[in-house]
């Protein structure tokens, strides 16, 4: 064979020149292929892993008839056994407890359908979200006649009133939004004091919630006064509940600032009537809707990513061992989400097909000059005893050789645009950076790593290359001696 | 005794609606240590004679037995497997493989038959010092003269040591110089080694050297002379 290989090495390098342009448009497909495929995947799979791990989480333990019926009276017990258990396991990095339902909420005479979410005051990275979203500043009337008073120029007085009766997270979400000249800058401390609302997360203390702005305004509450909550509990027990608020939440999607309900979980708990009590109240079981877990095992286009989730699912069924229980993750809880993902991914891989099509044809036109100029070449050699077969080989080890200098040269030069790319991710400026913060999703655009769609390129070219050479092998089959 | 005989050989090429008679009805027989020449004017059927000969073509009608073997009823691999073992080539445009160096060309069908490692070097050397090319060793064809690839060419086709070789014009491209050379070369190796030498040719020079001249008109033969 070494010899067959030496002969093939050589044979390419006969027209340098050929050799060099074929293996450049490999080089090409290659290198834009993966830098595509590197940057569309690594980039869908932060959006995705960041907001699967910010919302449904990785996966979720739910009772084994939850999913079809997502109401309370399909909760699960969420018992100290499980929380140890779930401890133990290393692939797991958080897991909560989460329950909600829906709601009337109501003041006075007005009421408007709400969702109550439970929160579990141990989970910091999802409370850190929703303390970001916490409103500190509005606008009022009061406020605008305020600073009236307070020489500030007219033209910033109108700004701040075409302003009035809005609410902004913080500072840097009011500054955006007064979009405030050079010389203004100087005023917006005084705009932040004046207009300052004190917002404050909720605590296991006290009955305080927190609720999305939207619905603050519509039940014409405002922080300091008191909601009711009326709904359907655990097994058609009554909810009922009345909290005083304690903040007012700003989040991008206005569903659910018209919507929202944050209270501990214990609060909503009592709130739906979920636990069970056996024999005395020590051993009271608290009911959850699901836990909610995210795992070292981030949520990605790869492939591969999900036989890993499908292994930690197993690992996690087994050490709960509990039949009344299943483990959903998170391709399942968010179809939509996967399908949308999947197009995407999709467009670049119509791109990558274009682009080795179009490689596919230049290798195609240089085994068709090579079969042609040695054509005689290939007649003395099977005179003198060479098998078809052989010369067949040679030819074969050639469009090899051909494309792996093409595979591997591209392959190298995307090494370090990858590596730098996804150590030193690209970030988003501007609105798109404000939007992405916004939904809890990191705004930067990460390269995927080097992974094993380094060798699906390498093998769709040597799959295209399979294709072509076919056209040689039956050529050489049929040559004649003269 | 007789180590090519051919029997009522005929050769009809079709081309277009046209019946060509290339060769028609030739009888003949070679022995082995024949230093033969066929000679006659373009189209006589000389280089079809050959193709012939070496399993290169098939007969339309007729026998060629070799030691014995019906060339007729070789086919595919078998066909190529007897040609490598028994018959060497020498082509009027050398032919050797660009890429190998002289040595890797006479090597390469040695290496196509089996032959170990340390045997080939020392054969090809050995083939190559006897062509007057033991220096050349490893020059590519294109580093060498028309004649010295001629000779390279000598020695490749008796690497796989043939009962006999072909040789198709095999000084048409060479000057006096490298003609008589490697004429010489191919007498001495006939002459002390018994290999038996069948060129098809019209140079005045390589007939000169031949013992046996067998001169074709339209496709027969009209003289068989041996000196």
């Amino acid at each position: 064979m070494n010899e067959y290989i030496k002969l093939a090495w050589r044979n390419i390098w006969r027209n340098r020149r050929r050799t060099m342009i074929t293996s450049a448009s490999i080089f090409f497909a290659i290198f834009f292929s993966i830098i595509l495929h590197s940057f569309q995947t690594g980039a869908w799979s932060n959006f995705l892993d960041n907001l699967v791990s910010n919302y449904s989480g990785h996966m979720q333990i739910q009772n084994k008839d939850y999913f079809k019926n997502q109401t309370i009276n399909f909760s699960m017990p969420y018992t100290n056994e499980l929380h140890e258990t779930l401890n133990t396991i290393d692939e797991i990095t958080s897991f909560s407890p989460v329950i909600q339902c829906g709601g009337l909420a109501s003041s006075g005479e007005i009421s408007k359908i709400g969702i109550v979410f439970g929160v579990d005051l141990n989970d910091e990275i999802s409370n850190a979200y929703v303390d970001s979203c916490l409103i500190n500043i509005f606008i009022s009337e009061q406020v605008v006649n305020e600073l009236k008073n307070r020489n500030i120029p007219n033209e910033l007085i109108e700004k701040i009133n075409n302003l009035n009766k809005k609410y902004y997270k913080n500072k840097d979400d009011l500054k955006l939004n007064l979009k405030l000249a050079e010389e203004e800058m100087s005023f917006l401390d005084l705009i932040a004091e004046t207009a300052f609302l004190k917002s404050e997360f909720i605590s296991k203390k006290d009955n305080g919630v927190n609720i999305g702005f939207e619905l603050a305004k519509y039940l014409e509450l405002e922080i300091g006064d008191s909601i009711i909550i009326l709904g359907q509990g655990y097994h058609g027990a009554t909810a009922a509940g009345k909290y005083r608020i304690k903040g007012l939440l700003k989040f991008p999607a206005f569903e659910f600032n018209n919507s929202v309900i944050y209270m501990p979980i214990k609060t909503a708990q009592i709130l739906q009537s979920a636990y069970v009590v056996s024999g005395n109240l020590q051993d009271t079981t608290f009911l959850v809707n699901y836990v909610r877990i995210n795992t070292n095992n981030p949520a990605s286009l790869d492939k591969r990513s999900e036989s890993r989730t499908l292994k930690i699912k197993d690992k996690v069924e087994k050490l709960i061992a509990n039949k009344e229980l299943d483990v959903v993750y998170w391709q399942k809880i968010n179809p939509e989400m996967t399908q949308l993902a999947g197009s995407k991914q999709g467009s670049s891989k119509i791109i990558s097909f274009m682009l080795y099509l179009i490689i596919g044809f230049g290798i195609f036109g240089t085994v068709l000059m090579m079969i042609a100029e040695r054509k005689r070449e290939f007649g003395i050699m099977i005179a003198i005893g060479m098998k078809k077969g052989k010369l067949a080989i040679i030819v074969i080890l050639e469009m090899i050789l051909l494309s792996l200098l093409g595979i591997v040269s591209g392959s190298i030069a995307t090494l370090p645009i990858v590596l730098i790319g996804h150590y030193f991710p690209l970030k988003y400026s501007g609105g798109a950076a404000e939007m992405l913060e916004n939904l809890n999703v990191e705004a930067t655009v990460p390269f995927q790593n080097v992974d094993f769609y380094y060798l699906e390129q390498a093998f769709t070219v040597l799959f295209i290359v399979a294709l072509v050479i076919i056209y040689p092998v039956i050529k050489i089959i049929r040559t004649k001696v003269i | 005794m007789d180590i090519i005989t051919v029997k009522n050989l005929h050769k009809i090429y079709k081309e277009a609606e046209i019946e060509v008679h290339a060769v028609r009805g030739i009888d003949l027989s070679f022995k082995q240590g024949e230093f033969s020449a066929i000679v006659g004017p373009s189209g006589s059927g000389k280089t079809t004679f050959l193709n012939l000969l070496g399993g290169l073509d098939t007969a339309s009608e007729g026998e060629i037995l070799i030691d014995g073997t019906d060339m007729e009823a070789l086919r595919g691999s078998k066909l190529i497997d007897f040609r490598m073992k028994n018959i060497g080539f020498v082509f009027q445009a050398y032919n050797l493989i660009p890429v190998l160096t002289a040595k890797e060309n006479v090597e390469f069908i040695m290496h196509l038959q089996g032959t170990s490692k340390a045997e080939r070097t020392k054969r090809s050397t050995e083939l190559l010092t006897a062509v007057g090319l033991g220096e050349r060793l490893n020059s590519r064809p294109g580093k060498l003269s028309g004649g010295q690839q001629q000779r390279v060419a000598v020695a490749r086709a008796l690497a796989s040591k043939p009962k006999f070789i072909l040789a198709d014009e095999p000084t048409a491209n060479l000057d006096s110089e490298s003609t008589a050379n490697l004429l010489n070369i191919m007498e001495r190796l006939n002459k002390e080694e018994n290999i038996t030498f069948i060129f098809s040719t019209h140079d005045a020079r390589v007939v000169k050297k031949a013992r046996r001249i067998i001169t074709l008109e339209d496709g027969k033969i009209l003289k068989d002379e041996v000196k």
